[in-house]
């Protein structure tokens, strides 16, 4: 059982961040590759509020949520802006050399060794028992309970919202959206915006959860496989993704062995594209239009 | 904040890094290979930081008998070929008497490749120690840093073997790396001598975001009590993931850089540290001066994470000590291959290499934990010395 409760707190721990990838390619069809890094960056802005502005751990990581935000916003206005109507190669290397901005930006203001954020706001981290042989600690079970929220949240919004429903059109066309009076800058800037408000609480969560170094942006790397397995343009696709690889790697890590943990995520990967390019539940003809 | 501290620590570098164009005959030229950034610059950036320190005020303080030290700093980031490309810039261009490596096992092999061909002697300073140190060493390699993984391994499994019940099992953790692999197999294999069970070697591949299935593992197997030795930052995630589970045994860890630091904010007091630094919370003279020193240059670093880099700089202002009029690299190299250094208090007893063991002949031990009726760390067990065959 204790197993079980491992594949469940990394599934969410996956799905969170991998909720982030789908959100910014089912809109603008970019692969958003600084994600991880904008997660950790996340982690980072709890320390800077909690060492700068507020000490109660709540208002810090509500403070932390609002300037997520900002950046996802602010990551859109100053630079995927620029590359709106351009090749989507161009959009997905800018970020990958944003990615590699922030990690250095990250290295210099909070220097290269891991920081125990828990104990800076006195977050207590308590282990919690399920049951006699299950536990989990706390921050894992917010991570069980934000991930869930944020998945009922994100599909209610996408389903049952006005900006949803444009949210999804010009995902579908945007060329057709734009020409029915949707404005696809605010399209785009919400979806980047939600896309690292999610990956700024995974970040947060799993910093609570143990640490932060600037390695920690690894995880987006991990996540990616859960979200092309799903679909890249598919939310549930990205839950199940997140499944499947964060299974594997718990059984693996357990009866096979851990060093294939590490590997066999991407080798699923590998099969994916090769057998159903656009993964279990992603969309056939938008993988092929890309 | 750490912006304005970076450029203090770039001042600082400008001070003691004077190029080789600057080299007089009364100034030893060192060339120093460091991970200052990159994937392993948590481990290494501070012990480089800590040796810059030491020799920038050994230089203000007038050197060793006239003769001072200009530091020649690359980053090698933790990879081999910025390394070789370092170590053939400190021969062919900087002319350096000796080089100090403060990086990772993977930078060693062209570092001493080029340092065997310039015949320049090499110092692992903050470097895990590569095994061409110990007996029987080979010439023009030696160390200084405090951790080794197997000598580490054989002082934790003798202290875990006082404290815990003998029919106890003790489950290993080590990251997917060769020293660590070796230093937790090697401690299992003890283990298993002393006749108490092993509940297995868990070996987490580097870059483990989540480390709570590996240790459900060591828990299942019945692990009475845990040892690791890994980077720092894998030894005490993986401790995270056990308490997080409801684990309650004890934990033996190695002491690295930010043991102390992360110890106090824990508060465990079944997590034990086996290291041959002290911890600075103890008041001597020598901690006072470190602290006094990462204080009033501006850095940010916690001291502790420095030490391994300042015991670097005393071991140079050991060699310079015995140094006579001849100061190149042959001549130093005599200097190393026979030399006691007085650790000044930061470690249980002298660095001494001979002819054929440049690691040291005696390791000195401590053990400390967190003491939750002193609400402060203490000592748990006094320095112990081992023999280095």
């Amino acid at each position: 059982m204790q197993i079980l409760a491992n594949i469940v707190v990394l599934t969410s721990l996956y799905a969170l961040v991998a909720s982030g990838y789908v959100l910014v390619y089912k809109v603008s069809r970019v692969l958003n590759l600084a994600h991880g890094e904008l997660m950790i960056l996340g982690a980072y802005l709890l320390v800077a509020t909690s060492a700068g502005i507020a000490s109660d751990p709540l208002v810090a990581i509500a403070l932390t949520a609002m300037f997520s935000i900002v950046v996802g916003l602010s990551v859109y206005l100053l630079l995927m802006r620029k590359m709106t109507g351009q090749p989507v190669l161009a959009a997905v290397l800018t970020t990958v050399a944003l990615g590699i901005l922030l990690r250095g930006a990250m290295v210099l203001i909070w220097g290269p060794q891991q920081l125990n954020v828990g104990a800076m706001i006195s977050f207590d981290n308590a282990s919690i028992a399920l049951t006699d042989s299950v536990r989990v600690s706390t921050a894992a079970l917010w991570l069980v309970v934000c991930t869930f929220l944020v998945y009922l949240g994100l599909l209610a919004f996408l389903h049952m919202s006005r900006w949803g429903m444009r949210m999804r059109a010009s995902g579908q066309n945007a060329l057709l959206a734009a020409q029915r009076g949707i404005n696809l800058h605010t399209v785009y800037a919400l979806a980047w915006t939600l896309s690292t408000f999610s990956g700024s609480l995974a970040g947060v969560l799993v910093t609570l959860d143990s640490r932060i170094d600037v390695n920690m942006a690894v995880i987006g790397l991990k996540a990616f496989p859960a979200a092309l397995v799903g679909g890249l343009d598919s939310l549930p696709g990205a839950l199940i993704g997140a499944g499947v690889i964060a299974a594997l790697e718990v059984l693996l890590i357990h009866y096979v062995n851990p060093l294939l943990s590490d590997v066999v995520p991407f080798l699923v990967l590998i099969a994916i594209l090769i057998v159903r390019p656009w993964g279990l539940y992603g969309t056939k003809e938008e993988l092929n239009r890309v | 904040m750490k912006i304005k501290q970076f450029a203090k620590s770039l001042v600082l570098s400008a001070t003691v890094a004077a190029g080789p164009a600057l080299a007089a005959d009364d100034e030893v030229v060192i060339g120093v290979s460091a991970a200052l950034s990159g994937s392993a610059a948590g481990t290494y950036a501070a012990p480089a930081e800590g040796l810059k320190l030491y020799l920038h005020l050994l230089n203000e303080a007038g050197g060793v008998n006239g003769k001072t030290v200009s530091l020649v700093i690359y980053d090698d980031q933790g990879d081999a070929s910025r390394a070789a490309s370092n170590a053939k810039r400190f021969l062919t261009q900087d002319d350096v008497q000796m080089i100090i490596s403060v990086s990772t096992s993977a930078t060693f092999a062209p570092i001493i490749s080029q340092a065997t061909r310039g015949k320049v002697p090499v110092l692992f300073a903050g470097s895990v120690c590569p095994a061409e140190t110990m007996p029987p060493a080979k010439p023009l390699l030696y160390c200084s840093t405090g951790f080794s993984a197997v000598h580490d391994s054989i002082a934790m499994v003798d202290y875990l073997r006082d404290r815990e019940s003998s029919d106890a099992t003790v489950g290993f953790s080590a990251m997917g790396i060769p020293i660590s692999r070796a230093g937790m197999e090697e401690a299992e294999r003890l283990v298993l001598k002393a006749d108490m069970k092993s509940a297995g070697v868990e070996i987490a591949p580097p870059g483990t975001a989540d480390y709570t299935s590996f240790a459900t593992k060591l828990i299942q197997n019945g692990a009475d009590s845990v040892l690791s030795w890994a980077p720092w930052a894998v030894q005490i995630r993986f401790v995270d993931a056990l308490r997080k589970q409801g684990w309650k045994g004890n934990a033996y860890v190695g002491h690295l850089a930010e043991a102390e630091l992360e110890m106090m904010k824990m508060k465990d007091p079944n997590l034990f540290t086996l290291g041959t630094n002290v911890m600075l919370f103890e008041d001597s003279e020598a901690t006072q001066t470190l602290v006094n020193a990462v204080k009033e240059s501006g850095s940010n670093l916690h001291p502790e994470s420095i030490l391994d880099g300042w015991v670097g700089g005393i071991v140079v202002e050991g060699v310079l000590e015995q140094l006579g009029e001849d100061t190149s690299a042959e001549a130093i190299n005599a200097v190393m291959s026979n030399i006691e250094i007085d650790t000044k208090g930061l470690r249980g007893g002298p660095i001494k290499w001979t002819d054929d063991n440049h690691f040291r002949e005696t390791i000195y031990y401590r053990a400390y934990r967190w003491s939750d009726e002193k609400s402060a760390m203490e000592i748990a067990r006094d320095w112990k010395a081992y023999e280095v065959e």
